[in-house]
């Protein structure tokens, strides 16, 4: 039933947003202040969207592919979160501190993911063999 | 709960979420053509040195932000002897805290006005305080200006004086372009 896709999601990006939140504003406070590039909002935004669309996906994967579904998935999930990271790694920022900015963000790639995906089997029941 | 509803709330979320994740934050950087002076009965002059980075957006203050650095050694008088002493231990003690700095911590709009609330750091001593501002837009160029009291004896910049008042009025400029 979709409705458990969809808790899942929800109950992932909160947890996410809470853990990336937490680590975002005590990095700010502690290290190097990089809201200005990425606002405490923005993170808890994408992990929504993120999670959200996830969460279809793998819907979608469970009902065509049954029981290959989440494995796929999971693959696939995994696979696009290393592949990400080369996002804060080639951005070329024009603002303070910025060689410092790939080892703040890509811990932050990989929060969603690693809870979204431990999280899972409480809300999606296998498919009967 | 029917499964169009679940259907219905996931995508009110999914398009919720989304569309605040791709709002873009307005990256803005001070340029040339700034000028913070401060006025009392004596002395006054200017801060000939700033720098900093601005996110604003008229239409998301939450996500705006004010992010200011003033250079101690470039404060301006008119007068060498006093340039020279402002930088002592007594004043600023430039040595020590060779920046004042602000940073925002929340940006809201009353009438025609905005208001910046901030940390102001000066001398190592961090008050808020709030700065009024209006703005000025043309082109890729943005334009915050306004004036506000600052209590010279609340940062211990200096000591109870007949001559020099506590209270300093600041009037600033700051231009800044979108990056």
């Amino acid at each position: 039933m979709f409705k458990h896709y969809f808790i899942l999601a929800i109950i992932s990006a909160i947890i996410s947003s809470l853990v990336g939140g937490l680590y975002a504003s005590y990095y700010y406070k502690l290290l190097f202040d990089f809201s200005m590039v990425l606002p405490v909002w923005k993170i808890v935004a994408v992990y929504f969207s993120i999670s959200l669309i996830a969460a279809g996906i793998r819907f979608l994967f469970d009902f065509l592919l049954a029981r290959w579904g989440e494995l796929v998935f999971n693959i696939l999930f995994g696979a696009l979160t290393i592949a990400s990271i080369i996002h804060p790694i080639l951005m070329n920022g024009d603002f303070e501190m910025a060689e410092m900015y790939p080892g703040f963000a890509i811990p932050l790639y990989f929060i969603l993911t690693l809870i979204w995906l431990a999280l899972a089997p409480a809300f999606i029941k296998k498919p009967s063999k | 709960m029917k499964n169009t509803t679940i259907y219905l709330l996931y995508f009110a979320f999914l398009v919720l979420s989304t569309s605040v994740a791709l709002i873009p934050t307005d990256h803005f950087e001070v340029t040339d053509g700034y000028s913070i002076d401060f006025k009392s009965k004596d002395p006054s002059g200017t801060f000939k040195k700033m720098e900093g980075d601005i996110d604003f957006d008229a239409a998301n203050l939450e996500s705006s932000k004010f992010n200011l650095k003033i250079d101690v050694s470039s404060i301006s008088t008119g007068n060498g002897m006093q340039n020279k002493k402002a930088q002592t231990e007594e004043w600023f003690d430039a040595k020590k805290h060779p920046m004042i700095k602000f940073v925002s911590t929340k940006v809201e709009k009353k009438g025609s006005e905005y208001s910046i609330v901030g940390n102001l750091t000066m001398k190592g001593i961090t008050k808020i305080v709030t700065i009024p501002t209006t703005l000025s837009e043309s082109g890729n160029k943005i334009t915050f200006k306004g004036n506000f009291n600052v209590n010279r004896m609340d940062f211990k910049v200096g000591k109870k004086s007949d001559i020099v008042p506590d209270v300093m009025k600041i009037t600033y400029v700051v231009p800044a372009v979108k990056k």
